[in-house]
């Protein structure tokens, strides 16, 4: 009896003290893309694009933005809630974006939350934006319903092949860790798409920099393993040579001592010859291409490591590759003398065939 | 100590007889004119052409005892008596009674039953394409019948007992000595000996009378209607139970997986069974756990939705006015209504049914927006995957427990559905068929038991009974060692 | 001497492994990175695998102890202390399981607030989770044992799946240099794992329980190392796939590590990851309860039944009590810094203790 009781008091507290708030699907605005402007010393303005569902069948999402100014993230968030028709929730956040202007001061405070939430996830998109990130965010585009859809798209399914992984945790780790200098894509509006432009270069959380479009490349081939890429190879009587990678493998070696370290980066490529209009591909001349490949490539590693050099910055790792090497390392030591240090850039093209034209 | 006075049991007969009387359908006459004896019995009891060919004419001559009447007739199973409820039974159970109003108060026996029964038909609610297709019927003697055919040895032994103050339902325990746990058998006599009720009208009534926990809504014996997956049970060293009047034979102990298995399951190859076995589990797993887990996400966890999945999910949602749990519970509860509906009414109309509930009510709910068309597939679907227990009665517990989930999906999340899965196994933790686990084999863990539990493996790795029934004799059948022997290609 | 429990109440030897698991392997895996890395950074997986080994060594002690009283350690207390201190110190231990069980109980309900529900309130979830570990205790020791075979066969696979994510993004480099450390370093880089690595004391308890227990040995070991090996696997990721600094920030790597899971159904797997580790939390507050309130009966004569119904109630009373992050946290350290003296102070002494006493005794 008493056994009863208690499992229908149990059911009874259960049923009329539940206190968590819901947050039914429909009932929510989604926001799935964030950025922010510069406004002035201490003011930021965010732009949310949280597409909104008309009720129905097969109805298209229309497009909605928020624009607020304000200090903080969330006191951005705050007054854009004001505005919106729903409760906006940043648990569906797919893009996270800096205008460049806001980036060369500093993105600490805004990647802050992202590292705090839980709701928000880690696999968030993050890019600098080449000019307005309003004008970016809100404008409509004609190949897509939402321009919220159009940026996800853009950097789900095709950024991430052209520049290694721009995740909130990737720049996170990168910013928090000694061995690693961030950076991120940058996009920006070019007439009525979004074109991606090159790669943002930060030193802490500043942008200092950027590479180009061509640059990041080079960058991607020399930072990680990848399987994609086309490369164009500017041949003898300037005939251009268009080239795709098929799959090319990365490897750090240092040598010397902690005092007087040297690096040496070796790539290895194995690739294809896509366009090769009016040159005969044939025994020697494949091997001149992959000697050229591998001559114009290594030479802008080598340009483009001058560059982090004088900047300061360490993109590539190299710091990470050096700690690991050695033991007892001094951090500090390493920060004085990274700008100094010599890398050479080694790269083994071997191309294995030529379509399905000679 | 009823008195032993001839007297005394001369009234007693009387007053059976007149008590008797009092029917429609009873009768009683002496066998000619100024005969000493009498016939009694029931008309509605006994075999017309019995009486009139086997026993009148026999009987028309002049007997001086119930012993001449007795050598005379051509029928087996006759007994003087003279105990009164003996009489009664015999009376009850369509015997003519040879009685002589002076003398010695007793009585002749005469069985000429009439049994009305079916004939025997294919099973109905475990119907297999495959394999043998009779059922068995309401008459427990054609059961056993059926039961024998397939098990031919005197190890099958037949334990007939009495339950029921009104009813007096013959009980037959049926197991095969030698094989069958001993502990398993004295429970089960034991427990229906037990039994104080007045009307047994089925075996499910044993059913629940005899199990461990009365509350559990798990069936904790398990019942069926094919002779052939009855034998397969008894062969394993299970007891079963028949009851007269009832078209199914209950059988322990068991474990929940039993109830995943269908007698074809051994009809096809081991890895289509297992596979199918497999799918089964699963579909039981999605039943239980879909609409809890839909409510869950879309109320609390919409996190967790890939992109592409959300703006499906917000635009079927888009104009539904009820939250997600309202919405679930009304659409199970329109299922619900649709089987209860189907259930009781007869094949066609049951179509018809199906058709407009399934179909019509379904569509316009979607169309009015009362219901997402995401949910209708997901609720529909785990109805559908509630209909692949072979074990009608498992079915039953599936639609049972998913409201349940539901609510805890709606009060706490997916840590409600959890919460409630928890409660869920400690139950079925807890449950014990004949005193032996439920869960078995997985807890405990009897890796050995796997080979026809979750899968089930070919014959020729089942040559030892399961561990759970703790059967005497564990060896089906001796295994040949198998032969090594060096092979190449093309040898 | 009191009885040992019958024959039909006890497990098999083989179910020690799961009930060694279960008290090991709980919430602690979400979140002992950080500690460990503080102390020892890249290296903090070589601290894993010393924990574990030393484990090894108080789990063989054990055994020597509890093989030679052949019951339980209210037994072995009254037998070797008399029964004023051998009570007392039994006393003792009961305690210390319970308020293991209160941290894992209270540990669970954060994870749900900081994680999924803000808004939850602490005696909602205390009151659930208190009726789930009643209608297991009250099954008895074979269905606590259900529970953590049930929980092991649940989530262990899970967790090891969940590791194929991160995978895609690692780094080997942040391994490197290995032992890169001072010895003194990992001693307390070990110590503070082998808080994690606490909750076979529980073993003390259930040994009666066991057919054929000095047989069952060998799945203790297994059991350990089977832990030791989740921890060290998920601590080579973590190392692998965040840096020093974001290691030292996060407080639940693991679950940080579950955010990215993208299944092309279901995406942040820690949603449906804390829901099922409820069976993990449970299972392991249940034996610590089971064995508690099983040596509040060997001790005080009081029926389990009853004793239980106040040790839950007290256990989410104070669980209630515990208000924010900071009063968890020190009720973990406290709990951490007890749990060594038991591993490392406590049992070597009572090893050496009995050892010493049963020379004595044959040599007079």
């Amino acid at each position: 009896m008493i056994r009863y009781l208690f499992w229908s008091i149990f059911t009874l507290i259960l049923l009329f003290n539940y206190s968590i708030e819901t947050k039914i699907l429909e009932d929510i605005q989604h926001v799935s893309a964030i950025g922010y402007d510069y406004v002035d010393e201490d003011r930021i303005k965010g732009t949310a694009a949280a597409p909104f569902y008309p009720a129905g069948i097969d109805v298209q999402p229309l497009n909605a933005f928020f624009t607020a100014v304000g200090h903080t993230v969330l006191d951005i968030l705050q007054k854009q809630q004001m505005e919106s028709q729903r409760r906006l929730a940043t648990g569906r956040l797919q893009n996270f974006l800096i205008s460049k202007d806001l980036a060369k001061h500093g993105v600490a405070e805004l990647t802050d939350p992202l590292a705090r939430s839980t709701d928000i996830g880690r696999d968030v998109y993050m890019a600098v934006v080449d000019g307005s990130v309003e004008e970016l965010l809100t404008f409509k585009y004609p190949n897509a319903p939402t321009s919220a859809q159009y940026l996800s798209d853009f950097m789900e399914r095709n950024l991430k092949d052209i520049v290694p992984q721009p995740t909130v945790h990737a720049f996170l780790d990168q910013y928090g860790g000694f061995a690693q200098d961030p950076f991120l894509p940058i996009i920006g509006k070019k007439d009525d798409h979004i074109q991606y432009k090159g790669l943002a270069l930060f030193k802490d959380d500043l942008y200092v920099g950027e590479l180009s479009n061509k640059e990041s490349y080079v960058f991607k081939l020399f930072y990680e393993k990848t399987k994609t890429g086309t490369y164009e190879i500017r041949f003898k009587n300037k005939k251009y040579i268009a080239t795709e990678n098929i799959r090319s493998k990365v490897k750090y070696k240092v040598s010397g001592s902690q005092d007087n370290p040297r690096v040496s980066v070796h790539v290895s490529v194995i690739g294809e010859v896509k366009d090769a209009s009016s040159v005969l591909m044939k025994g020697n001349t494949m091997k001149e291409v992959e000697q050229e490949w591998s001559k114009e490539t290594t030479k802008r590693a080598e340009k483009m490591m001058r560059k982090f050099q004088e900047l300061k910055i360490d993109p590539l790792g190299i710091g990470e590759k050096v700690r690991s090497h050695f033991r007892n390392f001094d951090k500090e030591a390493w920060k004085d003398r990274y700008p100094t240090v010599p890398v050479e850039f080694y790269m083994k093209v071997r191309i294995v065939n030529t379509g399905i034209t000679e | 100590m009823p008195k032993n006075d001839s007297a005394f049991q001369r009234s007693e007969l009387a007053k059976l007889l007149t008590a008797c009387g009092e029917s429609a359908d009873f009768l009683t006459f002496s066998l000619y004119e100024n005969s000493p004896f009498f016939i009694a019995y029931f008309k509605t009891l006994v075999k017309p052409e019995i009486i009139h060919h086997d026993i009148l004419p026999i009987v028309k001559e002049e007997f001086s005892t119930l012993e001449e009447i007795k050598e005379k007739l051509l029928i087996e199973d006759l007994s003087i008596t003279d105990n009164i409820p003996d009489i009664q039974d015999k009376l009850m159970t369509g015997n003519l009674i040879f009685y002589t109003k002076e003398g010695q108060p007793a009585c002749l026996a005469v069985p000429a039953p009439a049994v009305e029964k079916r004939q025997v038909a294919t099973p109905e609610t475990e119907y297999s394409v495959v394999g043998p297709k009779e059922a068995f019927v309401e008459s427990l003697d054609t059961n056993l019948n059926l039961v024998r055919k397939r098990l031919p040895i005197p190890e099958l032994q037949v334990k007939e007992l009495m339950v029921g103050k009104l009813s007096k339902t013959r009980i037959a325990v049926v197991y095969v000595k030698g094989i069958a746990d001993s502990d398993n058998v004295n429970t089960v006599i034991q427990r229906i000996q037990g039994i104080e009720y007045d009307e047994i009208a089925d075996s499910s009534f044993l059913s629940q009378m005899i199990t461990d926990n009365k509350n559990s809504p798990f069936p904790q014996l398990v019942d069926t209607e094919r002779p052939d997956r009855l034998a397969a049970l008894l062969a394993e060293g299970k007891v079963a139970i028949f009851s007269d009047g009832s078209p199914t034979a209950i059988s322990g102990p068991v474990s929940l997986i039993t109830f995943f298995t269908a007698f074809e399951d051994y009809l096809s190859i081991w890895n289509v069974a297992s596979a199918f076995r497999l799918l089964r589990l699963i579909a039981v797993l999605f039943s239980v756990l879909a609409t809890s887990t839909y409510v869950a996400i879309l109320t609390y966890h919409y996190e967790m939705i890939p992109r592409d999945v959300l703006s499906l999910l917000i635009t079927s949602r888009g104009s539904i006015p009820f939250p997600p749990f309202l919405e679930a519970v009304l659409l199970e509860l329109a299922i619900e209504l649709l089987w209860e509906a189907g259930a009781r009414l007869p094949t066609k109309i049951g179509q018809t049914i199906g058709i407009v509930g399934g179909i019509v009510l379904g569509t316009a709910a979607v169309q009015a927006g009362l219901t997402s068309n995401v949910l209708l597939i997901v609720v529909a679907t785990g109805a559908l995957a509630s209909f692949t227990t072979p074990i009608y009665q498992l079915s039953n517990v599936i639609r049972l427990i998913r409201f349940p989930f539901i609510l805890l999906a709606q009060l706490l999340g997916l840590v409600g559905v959890a919460v409630c899965f928890a409660f869920l196994m400690s139950h079925l933790l807890k449950l014990t068929s004949l005193g032996r686990p439920f869960l078995e084999p997985i807890y405990p863990l009897r890796v050995k038991d796997f080979k026809d539990s979750i899968i089930r493996l070919p014959f020729s790795k089942q040559a030892l009974r399961p561990l759970q029934i703790r059967a005497k004799d564990r060896v089906r059948f001796q295994q040949e060692a198998p032969q090594k022997k060096e092979w190449d290609i093309d040898d | 001497m009191l009885p040992l429990p019958p024959e039909s109440r006890k497990v098999s030897p083989f179910f020690v492994f799961y009930l060694i698991v279960a008290a090991q392997f709980g919430l602690g895996v979400f979140s002992f990175q950080r500690y460990i890395v503080k102390a020892v950074g890249n290296d903090a997986w070589i601290a894993v695998i010393i924990a574990g080994l030393s484990i090894h060594i108080v789990l063989w002690m054990i055994y020597q102890i509890l093989n030679k009283g052949t019951n339980d350690i209210t037994v072995i207390h009254k037998e070797l202390f008399g029964k004023g201190l051998g009570g007392l110190l039994s006393l003792a231990l009961i305690v210390y399981l319970l308020t293991l069980a209160v941290s894992v109980f209270r540990s669970y309900i954060e994870l749900i607030q900081v994680w999924i529900f803000p808004q939850l309130e602490t005696w909602y979830m205390a009151l659930i989770l208190s009726s789930l570990v009643y209608v297991y205790v009250i099954g008895g020791f074979r269905v606590v044992v259900g529970i953590c075979f049930l929980s092991f066969i649940l989530t262990t696979p899970i967790f090891f799946i969940m590791l194929e994510f991160p995978l895609r993004h690692v780094h080997f480099s942040h391994l490197l240099p290995i032992l890169d450390h001072t010895a003194v370093e990992f001693l307390s880089a070990s110590k503070k794992m082998a808080y994690s690595l606490t909750g076979f004391e529980t073993l003390f308890f259930f040994y009666p329980f066991i057919k054929n227990a000095p047989s069952s040995q060998k799945w203790v070991h297994y059991g350990a190392a089977f832990s030791t090996f989740s921890y060290l696997v998920i601590m080579i990721v973590s190392l692998m796939y965040f840096t020093k600094a974001q290691l030292l920030e996060s407080i639940w790597p693991t679950l940080t590590i579950w955010k990215i899971a993208d299944f092309p159904f279901l995406e942040r797997f820690e949603f449906m990851g804390l829901s099922l580790w409820l069976f993990n939390a449970l299972n392991s507050v249940c034996i610590f309860i089971w064995a508690g309130t099983r040596g509040l009966k060997q001790l005080f004569t009081v029926k389990q039944k009853h004793s239980l119904i106040f040790v839950i109630i007290m256990t989410a009373v104070v669980a209630v009590l515990l208000k924010n992050r900071e009063q968890i946290e020190q009720l973990n350290t406290v709990m951490g810094l007890v749990s060594l003296y038991v591993i490392y102070a406590y049992i070597p002494f009572l090893f050496f203790y009995q050892m010493i006493k049963s020379k004595m005794r044959r040599t007079s």
